[in-house]
């Protein structure tokens, strides 16, 4: 009999591997646990935080909240209509579902498939560089103002939309198209009669759950100077005005679960024919509004649509140059690092908390911790960030320590889903048997939930690199801080090659991803 | 004495399941509890295994009223209860050497426990044990590789390997083919022999009862009909004791029951 463990080394070798995988992060990010129990940053941190009681209430001051949250609602809401302008088109021109050679036995064009080919690339690109990007990138282009959050969120959701409504196309049974295109029917005769009646429910339904995701985007575009409920909360963060903070949060939180709800209004009311006249009324009414909202702000930004070409124009060549490229590779490094180190700290921070939030512990600590993830959850990582920065000063650490909280709050939640779900027999048998606590733990609990607790981490863990290569545009630290500072210094050519670095890295960990998951 | 019940009734979510018990099992007997389904007899296991709590009467396990005790004597105790489950509650992914070794989980202390999840310690004994259920190639295997005879063995192996005084098994055999279920049934009851502990089985076959057991205790409707030797049990008594099975289990109150199913 065999009386060594066969996977000992392999065993070991998963142990080694994640050890010094996980070492170097902690130099390459400067993390230190220990300077966040510094007296100095608890002092600062404390009297920050004892400031949130009570919320800023001045009569002045709200009349600005709500001139800013309605601009945060107005910007995501012209945003999405830019989006659709773009992404529709888009979606038509690319869309395989349509294509002569898929609905019958004609040839392929070379010019459409080479017109397509481009296409695709370019809603690639316009999807790949982050909504906060494009912002910053606007507001250098065309001045402070909700313009910038209007043309990123277009930009970027269009590139997203484009590629969902595709997809959405091809799904849906091809039968009715390709009867209609037999019959002689064009492309967009093929699009209106056969694709459209089954395909609307399913892309109205994915265009709002859009619109939900540009307001939460929409509220933290003014950390780059882009307008709406995220420029007044960078304000009162850098006075360090507490009281104001604690109100915006609280704003900010309101408005994600306004437009969740919403979301959810609006998806139902696609069931019935009276719910769709009304949406659609809602919708075209919400963007008119939303313009003549935005208008004056536009008009009076002196905005110059001339001025875009040569803008984007110095961009170009992107500094590939050989001294810069290793600069490039250790900030590209310290980005992995960040979201690395994050997403263990918060594998950690989210079991420490799901296990009293599944009910582990008693009723009493259950309802204060759900109701710490869910906030955990509910402010965003960038506003993490900045915040963060207050705690551990500008660079990685800070990046971290965002990634780390809000994290906590997404894997803190599935933990809990699962622990929920697991099955209970293994865990009541062996308290039966007498095993304590940690015993019953490791031994009928973690068996059961480990296994996706890991699959949960690694998801985010992908997630958290795109996240990481934004988050230092607040200051935390990677890429994004080294983007922002080439542009305030005008160095156009270098923005361009960390944008460029940026897309590398987001493209290499999806297609990584890709490949590995059938065979996780 | 191993066992002591004198009048313990139960109620479960409102709706009374035992009725007055009143049991003995002396230390090294071996008895056997038959009955229709819905009787209580995995109420009365679980209430043995101090799974429940009696709403009224006296308990005495192994010498002690387990709800009298600290919860951390308790833990002592229940370390010296095995109990044995129609499908053994192992979970998929744990490995087989780590599903026996929690066996004895509530006689180590918390590192050690800890510690042997990363590096198994005592594998000989963990070895032995599922060696005495033909199991001995499986130590390094994970549960969801077994088959649901070789689950149920393992969960034999990790009752073997906690060396309880007092081993409770609830219609153990119920899923398995008739070779099988001989077998594991002599090999419980060797051990139970072996060590001189009490042994107290469930059985849903009348006949494997007769042949394996000296003692046969019939309960119906939360209540025990009889309790007779082997000798005494004639065949007018078991058929009353399965009399309108169909009816009785329609009429018969919610008996807890371990949710069945693995999914994790």
């Amino acid at each position: 009999m065999l009386m060594r463990d066969p996977a000992r080394w392999t065993r070991l070798a998963g142990w080694l591997l994640v050890i010094a995988l996980m070492a170097p992060t902690f130099p390459l990010t400067g993390f230190n646990p220990a300077a966040l129990t510094q007296p100095d940053n608890l002092r600062t941190i404390g009297a920050f935080v004892a400031g949130f009681l009570p919320p800023a209430l001045a009569p002045d001051f709200l009349g600005e909240v709500a001139r800013e949250t309605l601009t945060t609602l107005a910007s995501a809401t012209a945003g999405i209509a830019l989006a659709l302008l773009l992404g529709a088109p888009l979606a038509f021109l690319t869309s395989r579902a349509l294509d002569r050679h898929a609905l019958s036995g004609d040839r392929p064009s070379r010019l459409l498939q080479a017109a397509q080919t481009t296409l695709r690339g370019l809603m690639v690109l316009l999807r790949g560089i982050p909504e906060i990007v494009w912002a910053l990138l606007f507001v250098r282009a065309t001045g402070l103002g909700s313009l910038p959050a209007v043309l990123a969120i277009g930009l970027a959701y269009g590139g997203m939309l484009a590629k969902v409504y595709a997809e959405i196309l091809e799904s849906q049974t091809a039968a009715p198209a390709r009867a209609l295109h037999l019959a002689g029917a064009s492309r967009w005769q093929t699009l209106l009669y056969g694709l459209w009646p089954q395909a609307l429910p399913e892309l109205v339904s994915y265009s709002v759950y859009r619109w939900e995701c540009a307001v939460r985007a929409s509220a933290v575009m003014g950390f780059v100077g882009a307008g709406g409920i995220g420029q007044l909360l960078d304000t009162s963060l850098k006075m360090l005005n507490s009281g104001e903070v604690s109100t915006l949060l609280l704003v900010f939180l309101l408005l994600s679960a306004l437009s969740d709800a919403i979301s959810h209004l609006a998806r139902r009311a696609l069931a019935n024919r009276a719910g769709q006249g009304w949406l659609a009324a809602g919708g075209v009414l919400a963007i008119m509004a939303s313009v003549a909202w935005l208008w004056p702000g536009w008009r009076d930004s002196g905005f110059d649509p001339a001025a875009l070409p040569r803008f984007f124009h110095d961009f170009f060549p992107p500094a590939l140059s050989l001294p810069f490229l290793p600069e490039l590779g250790h900030y590209a490094l310290e980005t992995l690092a960040m979201s690395g180190l994050g997403t263990a700290l918060a594998f950690i921070g989210g079991a420490l908390l799901a296990l009293p939030a599944a009910g582990r512990f008693g009723l009493a600590l259950t309802l204060p911790c759900r109701a710490l993830l869910n906030l955990l959850r509910g402010v965003p990582d960038l506003l993490w960030a900045s915040i963060a920065v207050l705690a551990v000063g500008l660079g990685p650490a800070a990046g971290v320590l965002a990634l780390a909280l809000h994290t906590s709050g997404v894997l803190g939640r599935l933990f809990a889903e699962t622990l929920e779900n697991a099955p209970s027999e293994p865990s009541r048998a062996l308290e039966l048997a007498g095993a304590g606590r940690l015993g019953v733990f490791c031994y009928g609990v973690l068996p059961c939930v480990l296994h996706q607790w890991i699959a949960y981490a690694l998801y985010r863990w992908e997630n958290n690199i795109r996240i990481a290569t934004v988050l230092g545009i607040v200051g935390a630290g990677g890429l994004g801080q080294q983007l922002y500072l080439a542009l305030s210094l005008f160095q156009q050519q270098k923005a361009a090659a960390l944008i460029l670095c940026m897309l590398l890295l987001t493209w290499a960990v999806e297609g990584l991803s890709r490949r590995l998951r059938p065979a996780a | 004495m191993s066992l002591h019940l004198d009048g313990v009734s139960l109620n479960l979510g409102g709706t009374p399941v035992l009725h007055e018990l009143t049991l003995h099992l002396a230390q090294g007997e071996q008895a056997a509890l038959i009955g229709p389904s819905g009787a209580g007899k995995t109420s009365l296991l679980l209430l043995c295994a101090t799974g429940y709590r009696p709403d009224a009467g006296q308990l005495t396990v192994l010498g002690d009223n387990p709800w009298h005790l600290s919860a951390r004597w308790r833990r002592r105790l229940r370390s010296r209860i095995g109990m044995l489950y129609q499908s053994s509650p192992l979970p998929d992914r744990q490995r087989v050497i780590d599903a026996v070794a929690a066996g004895r989980l509530g006689r180590s202390g918390r590192l050690a426990a800890l510690k042997r999840l990363l590096w198994p310690q005592d594998v000989a004994a963990v070895a032995d044990a599922l060696a005495r259920v033909d199991l001995a190639d499986k130590l390094w295997a994970r549960c969801d590789q077994l088959s649901g005879g070789q689950r149920q063995r393992a969960g034999l192996a990790r009752v073997l390997y906690q060396q309880a005084d007092l081993l409770l098994a609830d219609e153990p055999i119920a899923a398995l083919d008739p070779r099988l279920a001989e077998d594991i049934l002599r090999c419980l009851c060797a051990d139970a022999r072996q060590r001189d502990a009490s042994l107290l089985v469930s059985l849903h076959s009348v006949e494997l009862a007769l042949s394996h057991f000296g003692r046969l205790i019939g309960v119906r409707d939360g209540r025990i009909v009889f309790d007779l030797p082997r000798a005494e049990v004639t065949p007018g008594l078991v058929s009353a004791l399965y009399a309108d099975e169909r009816l009785a289990e329609e009429a018969a109150p919610a008996v807890a029951q371990l949710p069945q199913g693995r999914r994790c």
